[in-house]
């Protein structure tokens, strides 16, 4: 019973921020993601989900590019859908564990923890806006080098977190 | 202890790095804040993971139970830091049932759980518990740590009982007391015919009535009750049927009625068991002797052997001239067929009880799957036409047949039949 309930409402979040990428032209990229993400959560392969989410970023960032666009505030909600939309998929496909007797209240903490982690990121999403919008960054290879320099400590703290917890076992 | 990273980790990791390369590289810091909710919940995720330390122990409340008993199994999981979710999962072993529900997902409130498990044994055996696999789960799912706890808890399942009331009489007794009636005459209650006084008859022998009508004094003569030794043949070279229900789970639990009987009237019994893996036990009685004769049936099992091996094999400690042997077998074996008929050739006091396979076949599916039934069943009646040709009382099982119902068969087959008697 909760496994298309989390289905639906990743393909509802996936649906909105289509019509959110499809607006700035991004109808194709938004409508493959859909496809991507009903097989993935149709044939239980995380990976789908994790691709429709890279497909609608990548596909809301070329349009942006495309289309030489100012500041656009609908990135943070964009971010969020997105994230959300992949949350509640793979939890679709991991309803077997939540199946189990007392998987139900589980199932209703972990939703409710990412809840609360989306609106976080959101908040965070909206941080970096303001940020950029009231902050001016000099241009220049200066800035360049440490916009690069801030993307790999990014990268670097990724994978030493992860390779971290690998082990820790 | 093993660490499960879930794909979400580095899928997200993966879109993230490209969302900050692309807007560095684009110039958008909208990328940044697409990827900013993701990043969070790595940071958050990876910040909140910790290893715990899981630990799990179990006890069976007994260590042998009778076929459809329940017996309670009581695990203590720890598991520090308290894990949000704890997976708790028991596989159990064919013929084994949880009564109660396993798997769960528990949210422990304290750092050591105690739980308790109703397990019932739906079919004898030996088994056993081999592992208990905990799982335990971050708050955002993002890593799990499984350990999969050795408990190496044996546990004997006992065919259960089943009430035999009345025995297949030996040809032949032994000298201790017991509850079968002796062919030979001597002190008992039952009343074996009226001879003549000899010196040393007992006077309190006198059969007055007698006495008085032949004009001499006559003197009753008794059977005496003495006990006989029972040898169970047990047939395992060859099985048919299913894990639940399958020939040699019915032999088994026949046999075990049987050496159950006989022990409670003083018997002595053995068993041999007849398969790729010739095992025997020589008669005894008494109780220690029924949990050794329920030990060795339940560790029977089929295995494939293409060994011929004759009846001479067997001890003749263990299979006495003049016991009596009862063999429970499908006659699925070539090889079991040519024991028997070599035990009947020797004399030997043998019945057979026929565990029939067609009932443990699925019904025929198709023309030509009833005809190839029917020609096995010809087979088989030619098969029990032999063996009654050579003397040997044969009964088959049944699911509705009570065990005393196929020892009455025996019984009536050995009336209408010359048994040869042991030289």
């Amino acid at each position: 019973m909760n496994r298309p309930a989390m289905a639906l409402g990743s393909a509802a979040c996936v649906l909105g921020a289509a019509l959110v990428v499809g607006g700035k032209g991004g109808l194709v990229g938004g409508s493959l993601a859909i496809v991507v993400l009903a097989a993935g959560a149709i044939f239980g392969i995380p990976a789908f989900i994790t691709t429709a989410g890279a497909l609608l970023a990548g596909t809301y960032l070329i349009a942006l590019v495309l289309q030489q666009a100012p500041l656009d505030l609908s990135a943070p909600l964009v971010g969020t859908l997105v994230l959300l939309a992949m949350e509640l998929g793979h939890l679709s496909l991991e309803e077997g564990r939540y199946s189990l007797p007392g998987g139900n209240w589980a199932l209703a903490m972990r939703a409710s923890i990412t809840a609360g982690v989306c609106v976080v990121g959101f908040g965070v999403a909206w941080l970096v806006l303001i940020g950029a919008f009231w902050v001016p960054a000099p241009a220049g290879t200066i800035s360049v080098l440490a916009g690069v320099a801030a993307v790999l400590a990014v990268i670097g703290l990724l994978i030493v977190l992860g390779r971290t917890s690998d082990e820790r076992a | 202890m093993s660490t499960r990273v879930s794909p979400r980790v580095r899928g997200y990791s993966v879109l993230v790095a490209f969302l900050l390369v692309a807007g560095l590289a684009g110039g958008r810091i909208e990328a940044l804040a697409v990827a900013a909710p993701m990043l969070t919940l790595l940071v958050v995720g990876l910040a909140l993971a910790r290893t715990p330390r899981l630990e799990a122990s179990a006890s069976l409340d007994r260590d042998h139970v009778l076929e459809g008993e329940p017996m309670t199994l009581h695990l203590t999981v720890t598991c520090e830091p308290r894990p949000p979710e704890l997976e708790v999962r028991l596989p159990l072993a064919q013929g084994l049932a949880a009564g109660s529900e396993l798997p769960r997902l528990l949210r422990p409130s304290a750092s050591t759980e105690d739980l308790e498990l109703q397990i019932e044994a739906a079919r004898w055996g030996g088994h056993r518990l081999q592992a208990l696999h905990l799982t335990a789960h971050d708050r955002l799912g993002l890593y799990a740590w499984r350990l999969d706890a050795p408990l190496g808890i044996d546990l004997r399942v006992y065919p259960r009982p089943e009430s035999v009331r009345r025995l297949l009489r030996p040809l032949d007794t032994q000298r201790a007391a017991g509850a079968n009636l002796s062919r030979a005459r001597g002190e008992g209650m039952e009343l074996a015919d009226i001879a003549a006084y000899q010196p040393g008859d007992q006077v309190r022998r006198v059969n007055w009535r007698a006495s008085a009508r032949r004009g001499s004094f006559m003197v009753n003569r008794r059977h005496p009750e003495r006990s006989s030794d029972v040898i169970v043949f047990l047939d395992s070279y060859a099985s048919v049927g299913t894990a639940e229900r399958s020939t040699l789970l019915t032999s088994v639990r026949v046999a075990a009625a049987l050496a159950r009987a006989h022990l409670q009237q003083r018997d002595r019994v053995g068993v041999i068991g007849w398969g790729a893996v010739l095992r025997w036990l020589q008669p005894g009685s008494g109780t220690a002797q029924a949990y050794r004769i329920l030990d060795a049936l339940i560790d029977t099992q089929v295995q494939v052997s293409y060994a011929w091996r004759g009846i001479a094999h067997v001890p003749a400690r263990t299979l006495r001239a003049n016991a009596q042997v009862i063999a429970v077998s499908p006659l699925a074996d070539e090889r079991s067929v040519d024991a028997l008929l070599d035990l009947a050739a020797r004399g030997r006091d043998l019945a057979i009880v026929e565990i029939p396979p067609a009932e443990f076949l699925p019904p025929p599916a198709g023309d030509v799957e009833a005809i190839a039934r029917r020609l096995y069943e010809a087979r088989r009646g030619l098969l029990r036409d032999r063996l009654a040709a050579a003397g040997i009382p044969l009964a088959t099982w049944a699911e509705d047949r009570p065990v005393t119902v196929l020892l009455d068969q025996l019984d009536a087959f050995r009336r209408s039949v010359r048994t040869r008697r042991p030289a």
